[in-house]
């Protein structure tokens, strides 16, 4: 069968009323949740799974699936508004999106960040269709020794991000640091603990990343070290981007969807990998490095174009070799197999009517994401007329309902405060938070896989340049890290004395 | 809206009720206790993430508590630590029946492997049911050139330490299950640990650990499309799940014998009647054919037994992961 005969039996599978009520369902809760700071996808699906017994398994996996792609179309939404990410993979849209919102163009960066959003979805799906079986034979390549280079990677990415490279990999290193608490994977043993039964489990993600972004947020208001804000006009017109937008557009929401297409497809690299690789190729490649962190559009649509992209990829190591990339595609492959339909090399002969039915249904999904998405940028864009001291007692609400929700503990309540505290005297001394969040979410996957790699090869180090794969991963790393050196260390004479060009 | 306040005076009004009687009449007595159950929520903890084996079990019971008593249900993951990051949370839950944890073996092996543990495995938990068993198949990556248990021991033997074995993490079923095959075998196989089953699955597909003992459903799919070989079934006898491949011991590992199971446990002084309650409960629904068709698709057995017996049963079994502990050398690295 090919392609298209089998596209148009997937469209026959998702288009029956209640599967496309489903999916709307779905995309709609998921857009709500990544909108809702604190509320990931992971927790949404675990409460929905119970329902997906009483539906269809097509059904089910339809409306799963959607909440899972959805809300990457609604994290960035917070991130751009209010400078608070709504899911952690959109922490990166804040760097330069909260900029663009205070220049009266938050508009344009929700429009934008849509339209790329469903450009890296539809990319991604095309990826999934035309080349899952082969991008799944490259990634059972990947080693703990791979994985470990291409983290390593990513959290070079990450120090890249702000103006001063020794910052952005202090961030990083603090985000390792903060990463160690907690119950060890290799040895069950707890560490830093500091005899606090709640730091078992590590300290809370959600906590983490609310406190960096929405609590040192709005200390910083509350002590007007920030300034009065500056919110633009919010009318139809700010929403529309000019030439120069969508010229400076398009190229990088291609790069964004080949990074996040790559990094979804990899089991465990993650959608918040993808989109800060995504935000570090736009900052390498830009003419004008200097206007990231000031509102340059790339910066919004590249890792925005990523994460969705990232989205749609990861569903093929899922979808044909079984192997769920994170906890949350673990939830969804664990509700196909209650189902008693087991994911896996086997799943497109055996089930074509789920298989190709949930790709027709992310045609779908998008779609619907992208009709329902346009239309409430306008709404969103009025939360902005809403002023500070009434808008701020909301978020505080929020964060702390989020907060909460994750483990149902108080203590995680007190946390998000020390943390906020943290991150105001971070953003203080000018440390971009983004970089710890990453360095927080990566140091417990890179320290297994580099323990592992080890463990493969008796201890013997030099495992990490004997693999070809590894080793050019590496070699990538340390020309990156080399470069960033060299130019700092030729920008610095340029920037003292006048006049050398 | 009215629903809610109709709802809530009637709450008022029995609550009033109820004190109104309590005071006047006998308090109630146990036998009350059960037959009320269950009124609220009811929460199965998971020691591990959503997902696998044990997570299926969990919600396969939580669907079924449902549809009997119309109660609400929730099940909870919390993993980490082979489990005792679960276990230590349920054992400081309110022994009122609300609460149940579902184990594995590792529950049994975690004793003797761990210096200490911050719970009582025998006194702090009462058992409630047995769920189900699975039995494990020995399989290998497919590019290993064995083709029986005899040359994969041949092999080992002639390269001491030199294969390996992947585990789902310290203290599972997988990696019990290698460890006993080692121990038996006479061999040397460097142990590998994960975080869970699909990843180490993923490794050995792609060449990068050699062997693995895991339950039939994880590697089924990759048997069949010939990523991976399956040399034995680790149960005492074969399995109807796949008939065709020998015990381990016809395969020559002689006294091999390993299920994994997944029994259902509460804080220890949790009321007998609503154990008894349960325990009968999960055992009428093992019996329906609708509940085995669904196990077989998750590629387990179900096994029924009294609350009584699971107590000797989990006692022999920590006795019998003792021995293997010890003579494994298995310990938390």
């Amino acid at each position: 069968m090919d392609t298209f005969a089998s596209l148009a039996l997937g469209f026959e599978a998702a288009l029956v009323p209640t599967v496309l009520l489903y999916c709307f369902i779905g995309v709609f809760l998921g857009t709500l949740i990544g909108v809702l700071p604190g509320i990931g996808p992971l927790a949404a699906i675990s409460l929905l799974l119970p329902i997906t017994y009483y539906i269809g398994p097509a059904a089910a996996i339809i409306m799963i699936a959607g909440v899972y792609y959805g809300s990457q179309y609604g994290g960035s939404t917070t991130s751009i508004l209010l400078r608070i990410p709504g899911t952690s993979s959109a922490a990166v849209v804040a760097i330069d999106g909260y900029p663009m919102t205070q220049q009266g163009r938050g508009g344009i960066a929700l429009l934008m960040t849509t339209i790329a959003s469903f450009a890296g979805a539809m990319i991604g799906l095309v990826i999934l269709v035309l080349f899952a079986p082969a991008v799944a034979e490259f990634a059972l390549n990947f080693g703990s020794a791979e994985y470990f280079a291409i983290m390593l990677l990513g959290l070079l990415s990450a120090a890249t991000l702000s103006a001063s490279l020794l910052k952005g990999a202090a961030m990083v290193v603090l985000g390792l640091v903060l990463s160690m608490v907690g119950t060890d994977v290799n040895s069950g043993v707890s560490r830093f603990d500091f005899g606090f039964v709640e730091l078992y489990d590590g300290i809370n993600l959600i906590a983490i990343a609310m406190g960096l972004f929405a609590i040192a947020d709005i200390i910083s208001n509350a002590v007007g070290s920030e300034g009065p804000r500056r919110i633009g006009k919010v009318s139809f017109r700010s929403m529309v981007p000019t030439r120069k937008d969508i010229g400076r557009s398009w190229p990088a929401i291609l790069r964004g969807t080949g990074v996040g297409g790559f990094f979804g497809a990899l089991p465990g690299a993650g959608l918040t990998m993808a989109s800060f690789i995504a935000y570090a190729t736009e900052k390498r490649t830009s003419r004008t490095p200097e206007e990231f962190g000031n509102g340059a559009i790339e910066g919004v649509v590249g890792p925005e174009a990523a994460n969705n992209a990232a989205a749609q990829t990861s569903f093929v190591p899922t979808l044909s070799l079984g192997i769920p990339g994170d906890a949350t595609m673990a939830l969804i492959m664990g509700a196909l197999i209650i189902h008693g339909i087991t994911p896996g090399p086997l799943l497109i002969d055996q089930h074509p009517d789920i298989f190709w039915g949930l790709i027709a249904s992310f045609i779908i999904g998008n779609i619907m994401l992208m009709f329902l998405n346009i239309p409430l940028i306008g709404i969103w864009l009025s939360l902005l007329r809403i002023p500070y001291r009434m808008l701020y007692p909301a978020i505080l609400i929020f964060v702390c309902l989020g907060v909460y929700s994750v483990n149902g503990n108080p203590f995680d309540i007190y946390l998000v405060a020390i943390i906020g505290a943290l991150g105001y005297v971070l953003s203080r001394l000018s440390f971009e938070p983004a970089p710890l969040l990453l360095g927080f979410i990566l140091g417990p996957l890179m320290e297994e896989h580099f323990r592992r790699a080890l463990v493969l090869s008796r201890g013997d180090i030099t495992v990490f340049v004997e693999r070809p794969i590894s080793a050019t991963i590496l070699s990538v790393c340390t020309l990156i890290l080399l470069w960033s050196i060299w130019k700092a260390w030729r920008h610095r004479p340029m920037d003292a004395p006048e006049g050398t060009s | 809206m009215t629903k809610f306040t109709t709802k809530y005076l009637t709450g008022m009004l029995v609550a009033i009720g109820l004190a109104g009687t309590l005071t006047t009449a006998k308090p109630l007595s146990a036998q009350d206790v059960g037959d009320n159950f269950p009124e609220r929520l009811i929460t199965t903890v998971v020691p591990f993430p959503p997902g696998g084996a044990a997570d299926t079990f969990a919600r396969l019971l939580s669907e079924q508590f449902e549809q009997r008593w119309g109660q609400a249900t929730v099940v909870e993951n919390r993993p980490g630590g082979g489990g005792i990051v679960a276990t230590r949370h349920v054992v400081g839950q309110p022994a009122d029946g609300y609460t149940f944890l579902i184990v594995t073996v590792g529950h049994a092996v975690n004793p003797s492997l761990q210096d200490s543990l911050p719970y009582d495995t025998l006194n702090d938990l009462t058992p409630v049911a047995m769920v189900a068993q699975l039995p494990s198949v020995l399989v290998v990556n497919a590019g290993l050139e064995v083709e029986t248990v005899a040359d994969l021991v041949e092999m080992a033997q002639a390269n001491p330490g030199g294969l390996t074995f992947g585990s789902s993490g310290n203290a599972t079923t997988s990696h019990v299950a290698g460890a006993l095959f080692t121990t038996l075998a006479g061999v040397d196989m460097l142990h590998v640990p994960y975080s869970g089953s699909a990843p180490a699955i993923t490794d050995l597909i792609g060449g990068q650990i050699d062997m693995m003992i895991d339950p039939v459903l994880s590697s089924a799919q990759h048997v069949e499309t010939g990523r991976l070989r399956a040399l034995a079934v680790s149960t005492a006898e074969r399995s109807a799940l796949v008939p065709d491949l020998p015990t381990m011991a016809e395969a020559g590992i002689d006294g091999y014998e390993f299920g994994a199971w997944f029994m259902l446990l509460a804080p220890a002084g949790t009321p007998e009647p609503i154990v008894a309650k349960v325990n009968a409960a999960i055992n009428e629904m093992l019996k329906t054919d609708a509940m085995t068709d669904r196990l077989a698709r998750l590629g387990a057995e179900a096994v029924s037994m009294a609350p009584s017996d699971l107590q000797a049963f989990l006692e022999a079994e920590i006795a019998s992961y003792a021995e293997i502990v010890e003579a494994a050398g298995m310990k938390v690295d």
